[in-house]
């Protein structure tokens, strides 16, 4: 049963992060879904149709090596016809501008910094940009 | 064999040469030996002397000298001396070619050794660079752990004790949260530190009223506890004029000002820190903070507004500075189209810091109808106008 | 000091036609080929366009050479000196001769000085040349 507030996916690697996320916005009344690899991500969006994605960049790849692998996430679900209109959200720790800007330019919804952000914060913004996206899905 | 040049110049070594002011051989002219060496002259000196003692002789034995005799000596004499003129040439042209050759060789060393220098001098240079580089890393790692650890230390030590139950909840949690506040603002501060190497901060002017943030912060820094525990006077000093509004970012500007009433106050074991405003010409206003404190030292004023720089004594009085404050405050008052400078009479004698900040003339701000993505904001929602957190 | 460029192939040409002109005279023990050699020499005194030879084969047999060799500098006044002195000793010889003074002696000294000749001419080896380097010594210092 989806949850009336709305199905949130998180892809974020740090699992105490995913921890605090899950059990606040669950208790908030959101569907909470999370992955740290990213083919996991780009199937869970096709197919669960989640009303947000939180997405963390910094990923790092399979063999544990840095990447910011969360732009090609990003490029990926654009380019999907079936995932294309799902708001995403860039969440991460990289904070100079031409990161908002790339953001921005990738068609991500909104850009969070993460390091100074309460869950409540978190969560008030994902509401806004869902109720946002529904309006716009009606018209 | 190269091919020698005919050279213009007369052998000066050769007193012949000299004495002729031309070479008299056409292998002297590539000769350097001294005449008394030359083996042409010896050649002629001998020959002499051989055939007139050997005349000589032949008149003395037989009493008269028989014209075949002196035919068979100087057949004999031109041709040795046709033959030896012949190969002291190839000698001295020889000879000739391999100074020629030696010189060469010179001048390519003389040029490699050049080459080598030039790119000895890039790598030297990239080194320099590097080490550099090392002791900025050095430096940062140490100021980081040490700007890191001791606030996690502080939050380590009231969290313990709230698990303990030693120490009530109400009290530790602010005291948490300050340390947590600390540790964001130290890597704010780097991350400022850092991208405003070589590079004006981005700023967004608008109109301020420096007078007002001034007194604000002078309450604030009233209640420093420092402040009250050495019984100091903050104050400000109102000057004859009205203080104009300038035209600079408020936020950064305000950091600025924080900045040094910190300073003035950390670095001032008593007396006062004063501040007090001046105009410069028409399109500038001086702020200037001074303080009856610990001063500033010919030597430290030299790496005062540089990073990580921290004055001689500076970790008795505040050993918690992490050597950025001056630095980014004179970056941002920079990227402001001000300057920042510091004056002081010496060591214990007092300092004052000032800079300048130009005055609302009715500026525009250039960056209206931009989207607002400045480092401060934390959220950022795209495509609509101006939602700051 | 005034030089001026010569053809040294065309020098020894010359000399070498001196050299064989004054050897016929004392082989065949002739005094007035030797005057006459002396003569011609001396016109050499005077300058260097006067020497017979020299500008025979300069201008003459030059034309028929392939190569052409580069010209060398000497010093117009070492050239008229060496002709005159070699003529004033080829005189000295005749004016013997001719005298009837040391006849025999004056032959062999008309021969030396023949030889001499040569020797400048095959080697390069000019005793006049010394001699005038020498006298230029003593008088300029």
């Amino acid at each position: 049963m989806k949850s009336k507030k709305g199905r949130i996916l998180l892809v974020e690697d740090e699992s105490q992060l995913v921890d605090i996320y899950h059990d606040f916005l669950e208790m908030n009344g959101y569907d909470f879904l999370s992955t740290n690899n990213i083919q996991e991500a780009l199937q869970l969006t096709e197919f669960e149709q989640p009303d947000l994605v939180l997405l963390d960049i910094i990923i790092p790849k399979p063999e544990n090596t840095i990447a910011e692998q969360g732009w090609e996430y990003l490029a990926a679900v654009k380019k999907n016809s079936q995932t294309k209109d799902i708001p995403i959200v860039v969440f991460t720790n990289l904070e100079t501008h031409r990161d908002r800007v790339k953001s921005e330019k990738m068609g991500a919804a909104a850009y969070i910094f993460k390091r100074d952000c309460t869950p409540r914060e978190v969560m008030e913004t994902i509401a806004e940009i869902i109720k946002k996206d529904r309006e716009r899905k009606k018209k | 064999m190269p091919k020698i040049e005919k050279p213009d110049c007369i052998n000066k070594n050769c007193w012949l040469a000299k004495t002729l002011n031309h070479s008299p051989y056409s292998r002297c002219q590539y000769c350097e030996l001294k005449f008394q060496q030359c083996l042409f002259l010896h050649y002629q000196i001998i020959s002499l002397i051989l055939i007139t003692f050997f005349l000589a002789l032949f008149f003395v034995v037989e009493g008269k000298i028989s014209e075949l005799v002196i035919i068979c000596i100087f057949t004999l004499v031109i041709v040795y001396g046709y033959f030896l003129n012949k190969s002291t040439d190839k000698i001295i042209k020889a000879n000739f070619a391999q100074r020629e050759a030696k010189l060469a060789l010179e001048k390519l060393t003389e040029k490699l050794e050049e080459r080598v220098d030039e790119q000895t001098k890039d790598i030297g240079e990239k080194n320099k660079y590097l080490q550099e580089l090392l002791n900025m890393k050095t430096d940062f790692l140490r100021v980081v752990n040490h700007q890191l650890n001791t606030p996690l230390a502080v939050m380590k030590g009231y969290f313990s004790m709230m698990e303990e139950g030693s120490y009530p909840p109400d009290k530790a949690r602010p005291a948490i949260k300050g340390g947590l506040e600390r540790i964001s603002s130290t890597v704010s501060d780097f991350w400022d530190a850092y991208e405003l190497e070589g590079e004006r901060m981005k700023m967004e002017p608008k109109k301020t009223d420096i007078a007002e943030i001034v007194n604000a912060l002078i309450a604030e820094k009233q209640n420093l506890q420092l402040a009250r525990e050495r019984k100091l006077k903050i104050e400000v000093q109102k000057p004859e004029f009205e203080i104009p509004l300038a035209w600079c970012d408020c936020k950064k500007t305000a950091h600025v000002i924080s900045n040094l009433l910190d300073n003035a106050v950390y670095y001032t074991r008593q007396g006062s820190v004063t501040v007090f405003y001046e105009l410069i010409g028409k399109n500038y206003l001086k702020v200037n903070i001074k303080d009856t404190g610990s001063g500033v030292s010919d030597q430290d004023k030299k790496k005062l507004f540089q990073k990580f720089s921290r004055g001689k004594n500076a970790t008795d009085l505040r050993p918690d500075g992490s050597g950025l404050g001056l630095f980014i405050a004179k970056k941002i008052i920079e990227g402001n189209g001000g300057e920042m400078v510091c004056v002081s009479a010496g060591a214990n004698k007092g300092s004052t810091f000032s800079f300048t900040l130009p005055i609302y003339k009715n500026q525009k701000s250039t960056s209206e109808g931009e989207k607002p993505a400045t480092r401060e904001e934390k959220i950022v929602i795209f495509g609509k106008p101006s939602r700051q957190k | 000091m005034q030089q001026c460029q010569i053809h040294d192939d065309s020098l020894k040409f010359s000399r070498a036609a001196y050299g064989i002109l004054v050897l016929i005279a004392v082989l065949i023990h002739n005094q007035w080929l030797v005057l006459a050699a002396s003569l011609l020499m001396a016109f050499g005194i005077f300058s260097l366009k006067l020497n017979i030879p020299y500008q025979f084969h300069a201008l003459v047999i030059k034309k028929f050479q392939k190569e052409k060799l580069a010209p060398i500098q000497k010093e117009s006044a070492e050239l008229n000196f060496v002709s005159g002195m070699t003529a004033g000793l080829l005189l000295v010889g005749f004016l013997l001769i001719y005298f009837g003074k040391f006849v025999d002696f004056a032959w062999i000294y008309i021969l030396i000085v023949d030889l001499l000749i040569f020797l400048a001419c095959f080697v390069g080896f000019c005793v006049a040349t010394l001699m005038y380097v020498f006298f230029k010594k003593i008088f300029k210092i």
